[in-house]
């Protein structure tokens, strides 16, 4: 059974090392159950140990996950033979933003004697790596080359979107478009590969390529927020570059095709009543941007649709509607220009980076813990345009990393000297209770032998027949008290008085029945008998068990009094404070350079709004100086 | 007007967001070197709580359940010996990590040897949405090694709700 049991984790093994890491945890490593305690060998607990992993790695706690697999690292437990915590081990690395510990792993198990497979994704790993790290060359080598041949269909798409990627990047559209194609538009990542490579076509000057390409996005499927997001920005950017080529009725069908209240909406607001604007339609333009008027005016298109609804009506005759517009925009503009004037202070307060931190430690998202207080101040749009600059959202997701080692750095702080007082009062207590238990243990130890001796020795005197010729043996409690009586009778009956011979006869009949009766329940009282030994001697197990467990507790008990964990936790103080100063350098820098990034774009936009103002205020005395001129006009009769 | 046209080009961003090169500053040497001194700590220091806190012969529990279930595990309610031990409640996230194949310490401890008596209530949503709560208990004995038992909660598809299914470990 042991044996087959073996054959079983080695098969498992071999699979975990055959798939990849996610997917050898999907393998059941078990087809039998309620087989009762079997030995914790190493697969066993590697079982364990790496399921451990797989939960932390899949609810995104990263970190946990990295920690679990390099504890078990130190315990022996996984080792370089270990291929699929190896792997996993990597990409985690990869993903924390530690690159060079990836790169020697991933070295370290081409070097090796690996499967396949496990060799393909090994190196596909590899190209990730230099990929993320702007390596194109390097991981266009790999991805193309047949190290990664032999991939399962999951880790190939994505072999393919990196490649189409670094195709893109080099304005190789052809070569890109070839690995797109067998990417599936069902898959997200699918989506956002054909959009950027539409994108990318548009502005490599292939507008007909583009076009056609983000207009299959829009029958593409996907019910997510995420894909419909995707095919809004789709239609966007097909329906603005049909607009810049004067393609207008073609530009509104697919502006028309933005959800009015998606992510994009103003910007299509402002766009589409551009279309109808270029086709004379002005009529048609204005309710657009009047819509776009009313949504929130610290986006850029509203900014944009202010001054174009009022310049709408003058040119529809409508001046004091077309003044009142203005003016509205200039009141608008200033209020814009005080919110990031509030913004910028906001920006300056100590401790505005850490606002920015989402509630749950492990969350990855941008969204601000306290999104609810920016959104009030309208500091929110502004922030969101920061989030979605690449160089900025690295910044801050460093930041937030950081941000969690100074979390954990701070609960060692606070746990160490617990953890010492801990180690103080189990030294006092050991120091006082072991000899008193050691020497307990000597007795009780004999006593347990005793006892399983005893029990043994039941167990075996127990026949496997009933035997009448010991009534006793198989009678209950009552039938035995009353056998003992009435055999004493029949033994002593000549010395008894009134042994006639009537009584003789009495008496042999009570012992006939009472030998009748313990006859009848003498199977079910041998059963009984029977269970209770089993019972004696499964009980008289466990105690040897306790006792097996008191000796190794005192053996570990022993060891503790003369170990030196004391000093090896007092010397984790000092590396704690030295990394928790780190952690504080490196949080102020990351939050000065992240105040500079938001403090220029905010800058930026101020320098924008301020110059709408002024144009929203020229827009004004101009138009009531043509009043004002009209009015003298009429007046002299000029 | 006109000036708007650019804008159309501006909204034209989001190409491929093919990771642009590492800073390699000397910030992000600081970074990369802050987090692997982090990741050493950590694991030190959890290999010296381990040692403190959890002597050799120490008892865990554990939770999987069956690889693609459709009945959602919402909360599980552990005593051992009548003593509340663990309680756990499943975020979306979590129980995914579960369906794909995660295990989760539910508890680990010091217990005396000796049989002990755990029990485990667990709620959970049928396909169908209906909410449910089941109760096991499982016996078992602690000897002198480590123990680990894993409580697996497997699809009972005749009754379209869970049951479990346990597997102990002695450490010899």
């Amino acid at each position: 059974m042991t044996q087959v049991r073996r054959k079983r984790w080695l098969v498992a093994a071999c699979l975990a090392t055959l798939l990849s890491p996610v997917q050898a945890a999907k393998v059941e490593f078990f087809d039998d159950i309620n087989e009762g305690p079997i030995p914790l060998g190493q697969e066993e607990h590697r079982y364990l140990a790496f399921g451990e992993v797989m939960f932390d790695y899949y609810r995104h706690a990263n970190f946990n996950a990295i920690n679990t697999l390099l504890v078990n690292q130190q315990q022996a437990l996984f080792n370089e033979d270990t291929d699929y915590a190896e792997l996993l081990l990597g990409d985690l690395y990869v993903t924390y933003g530690l690159p060079g510990k990836a790169e020697v792993i991933f070295n370290r198990l081409l070097e090796k004697d690996i499967l396949s497979r496990t060799r393909a994704q090994t190196w596909l790993h590899k190209a990730a790596l230099h990929y993320r790290e702007g390596n194109l060359a390097e991981a266009a080598m790999i991805l193309d080359g047949e190290n990664v041949e032999g991939l399962d269909p999951a880790d190939d798409a994505r072999r393919r979107l990196m490649l189409a990627n670094i195709f893109m990047a080099e304005e190789d559209f052809a070569g890109a478009l070839d690995y797109l194609h067998s990417v599936p538009l069902s898959t997200d990542e699918g989506r956002y590969a054909t959009y950027n490579m539409g994108v990318a076509l548009i502005r490599g000057g292939h507008r007909e390529q583009g076009v056609a390409l983000l207009k299959s996005l829009l029958e593409a499927g996907g019910s997510s927020d995420q894909a419909l997001a995707l095919r809004d920005r789709a239609a966007l950017a097909s329906g603005l570059t049909e607009l810049r080529e004067g393609k207008l009725q073609s530009a509104r069908a697919d502006l028309r095709q933005v959800r009015s209240d998606g992510p994009f909406s103003e910007d299509a607001l402002l766009a589409l009543g551009l279309a109808n604007y270029r086709a004379g339609e002005i009529k048609r333009a204005l309710p657009l941007w009047l819509e776009a008027v009313r949504r929130n005016s610290s986006h850029p298109s509203v900014q944009e649709a202010l001054m174009l609804a009022p310049r709408a009506y003058e040119e529809l005759g409508g001046l004091p509607q077309a003044l009142a517009g203005y003016q509205y925009a200039a009141s608008e503009y200033r209020q814009a220009l005080k919110d990031i004037q509030k913004a910028i202070d906001n920006i300056a307060k100590p401790g505005w980076s850490e606002a920015l931190l989402p509630e749950d430690g492990n969350q990855a998202g941008l969204l601000p813990a306290n999104s609810g207080d920016l959104a009030q101040g309208n500091e929110l749009s502004y922030l969101y345009k920061l989030f979605s600059s690449n160089a900025f959202a690295q910044r801050f997701e460093h930041y937030r990393q950081i941000h969690q080692i100074k979390s954990m750095v701070e609960k060692w702080q606070q746990s160490l000297p617990a953890l010492q007082e801990t180690y103080q009062i189990q030294q006092q207590s050991l120091s006082r209770n072991l000899p008193h238990v050691r020497g307990e243990m000597t007795r009780h130890m004999s006593r347990q032998e005793q006892l399983a001796l005893a029990s043994d020795k039941v167990s075996a005197a127990i026949p496997n027949f009933v035997d009448m010729s010991k009534p006793q043996d198989v009678a209950n409690a009552e039938q035995a008290i009353m056998w003992k009586k009435v055999d004493a009778m029949a033994r002593q009956f000549g010395t008894l008085p009134g042994s006639s011979h009537a009584n003789a006869l009495r008496l042999r009949k009570v012992r006939g029945l009472l030998l009748w009766d313990i006859a009848h329940q003498s199977i079910e009282q041998r059963q009984k008998q029977e269970q209770a030994a089993t019972q004696l001697r499964e009980e008289s197990s466990v105690l040897g068990e306790r006792i097996a467990a008191v000796q190794q507790q005192i053996r570990d008990a022993t060891l503790r009094t003369r170990d030196d964990l004391g000093q090896r936790l007092a010397e984790q103080t000092q590396r704690i404070e030295t990394i928790k100063r780190l952690t504080e350098d490196t949080l102020e820098a990351l939050e000065k350079s992240m105040q500079a990034d938001a403090l220029a774009l905010l800058l930026a936009n101020q320098q924008k709004l301020a110059d709408q103002l002024a144009e929203a205020h020229l827009a004004v005395a101009r138009l009531q100086d043509s009043s004002a001129s009209d009015g003298s006009k009429q007046r002299t009769g000029s | 007007m006109k000036a708007l046209l650019p804008l159309c080009g501006a909204f034209l961003i989001g190409l491929c967001t093919v990771a642009s090169a590492a800073d390699d500053d000397g910030l992000s040497e600081q970074i990369r070197q802050l987090k692997s001194e982090a990741l050493d700590l950590n694991r030190d220091l959890t290999l010296l709580e381990q040692e403190l806190l959890y002597a050799s012969p120490q008892t865990s529990i554990f939770v999987s359940v069956d690889v693609g279930t459709p009945i959602r595990l919402v909360d599980v309610n552990l005593t051992i010996d009548g003593q509340h031990v663990g309680y756990h409640f499943y975020s979306d996230q979590e129980f995914e990590a579960l369906t794909k194949g995660g295990i989760q310490r539910l508890y680990t401890g010091n217990l005396a040897s000796g049989r002990h008596v755990m029990e485990a209530t667990i709620t959970g949503y049928d396909p169908l949405g209906k909410d449910y709560q089941k109760t096991t208990s499982y016996t078992f004995t602690k000897g002198a090694g480590k123990k680990m038992v894993e409580m697996q909660v497997v699809d009972d598809l005749n009754k379209q709700q869970h049951k479990f299914e346990f597997r102990e470990w002695n450490q010899q």
